[in-house]
């Protein structure tokens, strides 16, 4: 499809928007939409219309758009960077790490704020141990970057798992297994207010270097020759890709399968220059999470059902067929 | 040599007083056992309350009855989950002459050697009162577990006494993780029904549903219990939207101490815990139980 | 533009591929670096323009040293066209092409209506106008060389280096690419050294000759000085004839058999 940069952006704002108004009159309870319309409106008074909108669905709402749009920018930029279809924040140990220090702040007793700040430590610790272990005089080996990921993911998952075993008690173990599976039962005003700007910027901050991303898509080498200084720019856009993954974890826990299948999908529709695929994973991804997210909380009404479970359940399939197109073309893609 | 008469007699009715205590057993086991593994919640709480805590040497990790902190501890899988298996070994090394365990330990436990009551998962009061009598049976001291029996229904009769003819108290439990309450079929919710309340949770078939923020915004209940293990009370009662609850808008918020946890659990106690917990909370009017 | 390399070192763990390799291209001609398999061809190349960094000795553009120059500045001297690319998502190939305005891009941004200009026209200097659109994993070998040597030619360098560009195309594109790099080194300026493996290619094309045996240079000139039938003996292990084309003018190289060891 020929469509202009900007307009990708736009159009990618404008679904996400009304995707977004569209998740407001979802939900358990009926509310008429002249009540939705009258408490966005800032009418209402104290009635459970304005409760249930701003207080509730709302912030639901756009932490949904947060984290689907911070992982599938981070899933965009990975497989640019390691030149792999099958790259996804999970698999550069961010996710782990991050799981880890929220599971870690469980365990210790802190509060939300202070799990989180855990979380983003251990993400920070587990993106430099990657990127020292595979720091190159030659430039960014992302064979090996990769290899690094999977396994520094592993050694939080295996953190993880010790925590869990050494939890005190039912409710602990709980709320960790809870965090694990991930979801937006928790999502309140305060740490989107932080969070959501910060998954803007560092989107803009990739947008900004799209064309790196294209470079890398080629290879190291010919990044190299064609003038890109793959010894700093990598280590940048994987940092990038580890804070946007790790924002994404600190409120929804570990969601699999959004930023592998999302980039793809975004590719099919409009075409894989990066100037255009980064806005529209982003987009596509806040669009998908907003919609498990509506699927969870009514599908098995009073009942929900946890988001990362959903998600897998919708990627599996998609992610299925990606992996046959691949096969019947013959290998790597 | 000829042997009397009277020993004779003697004998043959010893053996028959034996046979006849332990007939329902049709285990090799004839004596009553004295070394005792107790692997259930519902179990240790049944042998406290029949006295027969001397003849335990090993509890499951997390029972919470007191006489038993100076018994060996095990490991069990009962709630907590994959990462607590049940460590086989020191079950055997104990010796034990009984294992009282739950059905699902079966392929652990099964076939190795040890004597084992296997006691299903109790769901309600009746289930409980079923393995407190098997327990009775197999330790051949059926007196004092029909007596322990009869006090149970008694107790809670008195309770069904007490609330009758109230108006039914919406309550909403949270059994340590966010959302997530006691289903129909489970000991929470009798509990509940029985201190005359209504679980908002009730109509689920699951055991352990985990409800929606929403929904229980919805269902508005009166009353909210928070097993020990649940967030705090401030971070509980400032969930978004949660200000409208009218449990919240009253104060009415209740944390079941540690201590008192047994009346979420199949075990005998959680009668006595209903009357001395749910009952005043869920009708402070009344005042405190017995 | 002068290109100089002075005793480059190189090797890959303990087998050395360079040992001690001195070259020079300056403006006006097109260089051939011929030689057996495993001289170090390729890996002379990639030190040329800085892929590779040499164990020892140095590289110096227009006299100053390769290592110290930021790659953007080097890419838009000197444009590589190299044996293979392997291109993860495919794009269209005006978009590939495009890739090689990076070095000319701002730091943050994307091309302008002048590098879409320069993009044009390196595709029609090429013939590609009409693939444009075309994803560039469905080009035929011969059509994907043309894009990379757009591609190349898109970072408007004065220095282009081939790497094996002729390898596995028919003869037509064979005498496109050769003649295009004659071309291009003929301009103001500008210079261009290829890899080949193709004796009579490179005997025909270039103005000069160097040929590398085991990482070292044992000869540099013209080539009928350099491709002689001792030389072709002693390197190639070839016993050949040379002979001159009635047509072009140009020698031919003509292997016949193997030499034997007291050949050598």
């Amino acid at each position: 499809m020929r469509l202009h940069p900007a307009s990708v952006i736009l159009l990618g704002l404008a679904l996400c928007a009304l995707a977004l108004l569209a998740s407001l009159a979802v939900g358990v309870i009926r509310v008429p939409l002249a009540e939705i319309a009258g408490a966005l409106g800032g009418r209402g008074g104290d009635s459970m219309a304005r409760t249930l909108v701003l207080e509730m669905r709302l912030p639901r709402g756009v932490g949904a758009l947060c984290v689907g749009a911070a992982l599938g920018a981070a899933g965009c930029l990975l497989q640019a960077l390691l030149r792999d279809p099958l790259a996804s924040p999970t698999m550069i140990g961010t996710a782990q790490a991050s799981g880890f220090g929220r599971v870690l702040g469980v365990y210790l007793g802190f509060s939300f704020g202070g799990s989180v700040l855990l979380s983003f430590v251990m993400a920070a610790a587990g993106t430099l141990l990657v990127l020292a272990v595979s720091r190159s005089r030659r430039g960014f080996p992302s064979q090996i970057v990769l290899l690094c990921g999977i396994n520094v993911g592993l050694f939080f998952a295996a953190l993880i798992g010790l925590v869990q075993y050494a939890s005190r008690d039912e409710g602990q173990l709980s709320r960790m297994v809870l965090l694990l599976l991930g979801g937006l039962w928790q999502v309140t005003w305060e740490p989107l207010q932080f969070i959501a700007p910060l998954t803007l910027a560092c989107i803009a901050l990739g947008l900004l270097g799209a064309r790196r991303l294209d470079l890398f898509s080629l290879g190291e080498e010919s990044a190299g020759r064609l003038g890109l200084a793959t010894r700093r720019a990598g280590p940048a856009i994987l940092a990038l890709a580890c804070l946007l993954t790790s924002l994404a974890v600190s409120i929804a826990g570990v969601i699999a399968f959004v930023g592998l299948i999302v980039p793809h999908a975004a590719r099919r529709i409009v075409g894989p220059a990066h100037e255009k695929l980064l806005p529209a994973s982003a987009a596509l991804g806040g669009l998908l999470v907003l919609g498990v997210d509506c699927i969870a909380r009514t599908v098995v009404a009073p009942n929900e059902l946890p988001l990362g479970v959903l998600t897998s359940l919708v990627g599996v399939p998609f992610f299925l067929y990606l992996l046959r197109a691949i096969a019947r073309r013959g290998g790597a893609a | 040599m000829q042997r009397s008469p009277i020993a004779w007699v003697s004998s043959i009715g010893a053996l028959a007083l034996l046979l006849a205590c332990c007939a329902r057993q049709p285990a090799a086991q004839l004596a009553p056992p004295q070394r005792i593994v107790a692997l259930t919640v519902g179990a240790v709480d049944t042998l406290a309350l029949l006295g027969e805590l001397g003849r335990v040497v090993a509890v499951e990790e997390d029972c919470f009855v007191p006489g038993t902190e100076l018994l060996a501890k095990i490991r069990n899988d009962d709630h907590a989950g994959p990462s607590k298996a049940l460590n086989v070994e020191s079950v055997l090394a104990l010796q034990p002459d009984l294992v009282i365990a739950k059905e699902d330990l079966r392929p652990a436990l099964g076939e190795r050697g040890v004597n084992v009551l296997w006691i299903p998962q109790a769901s309600d009061l009746e289930a409980i009162i079923g393995v407190v009598e098997s327990i009775g049976v197999r330790l051949c001291v059926p007196e004092k577990s029909r007596a322990l029996v009869a006090r149970l229904r008694a107790s809670a009769a008195e309770i069904a006494a007490r609330v009758a003819g109230r108006p039914r108290v919406r309550v909403y439990y949270e059994a340590g993780r966010p959302g997530r309450s006691a289903g129909r079929n489970t000991v929470m919710d009798e509990m509940i029904r029985l201190a005359g309340g209504v679980n908002i949770a009730g109509e689920s078939p699951l055991a352990n549903p985990v409800l929606s923020s929403e929904a229980i915004v919805a269902a508005d209940p009166e009353v909210i219990v928070l097993s020990p293990w649940c967030e705090p009370i401030e971070t509980v009662v400032t969930r978004p939207g949660w200000n409208r609850i009218a449990a919240v808008r009253e104060g009415r918020v209740h944390v079941i101490p540690e201590r008192e946890r047994q009346v979420q659990y199949p075990s005998p106690s959680c009668v006595e815990g209903c009357a001395r917990l749910l009952v005043p909370w869920l009708h402070p009017e009344i005042g405190g139980g017995k | 533009m002068r290109l100089e390399a002075h005793e480059l070192v190189f090797d890959y763990g303990r087998a050395p591929v360079l040992a001690g390799v001195s070259f020079e291209l300056v403006p006006g001609r097109l260089v051939g670096i011929v030689g057996p398999n495993g001289a170090g061809k390729s890996t002379l190349l990639a030190c040329l323009h800085g892929a590779l960094r040499p164990r020892g000795g140095r590289v110096l553009l227009e006299g100053r040293e390769l290592a110290r120059i930021p790659r953007r500045e080097v890419a838009r001297a000197i444009g590589v066209v190299p044996q293979r690319c392997e291109v993860a998502f495919p794009v269209s190939v005006e978009h590939f092409v495009g890739l090689g305005r990076f070095a000319h891009e701002r730091w943050l941004g994307g091309p302008t209506q002048a590098d879409r200009v320069v993009v044009q026209a390196c595709l029609e200097e090429l013939g590609l106008s009409a693939l444009a659109e075309r994803p560039v994993d469905e080009l035929s070998g011969g059509e994907f060389r043309r894009v990379l040597i757009a591609q190349a030619l898109a970072q408007a360098p004065r220095i282009l280096l081939f790497d094996e560009p002729v390898q596995q195309l028919d003869l037509l594109h064979q005498l496109q690419v050769m003649r295009f790099a004659r071309e291009f080194s003929r301009r103001e300026g500008h210079a261009a050294a290829i890899v080949l493996h193709d004796l009579a290619l490179a005997a025909r094309f270039c103005d000069e000759l160097v040929l590398l045996e085991r990482g070292r240079v044992v000869a540099c000139g013209t080539p009928e000085s350099v491709l002689t039938v001792e030389r072709l003996r002693a390197v190639w292990g070839v016993r050949a004839a040379i002979e001159r084309s009635p047509a072009t003018g140009a020698i031919q190289v003509v292997p016949m058999e193997p030499a034997t060891e007291e050949d050598r």
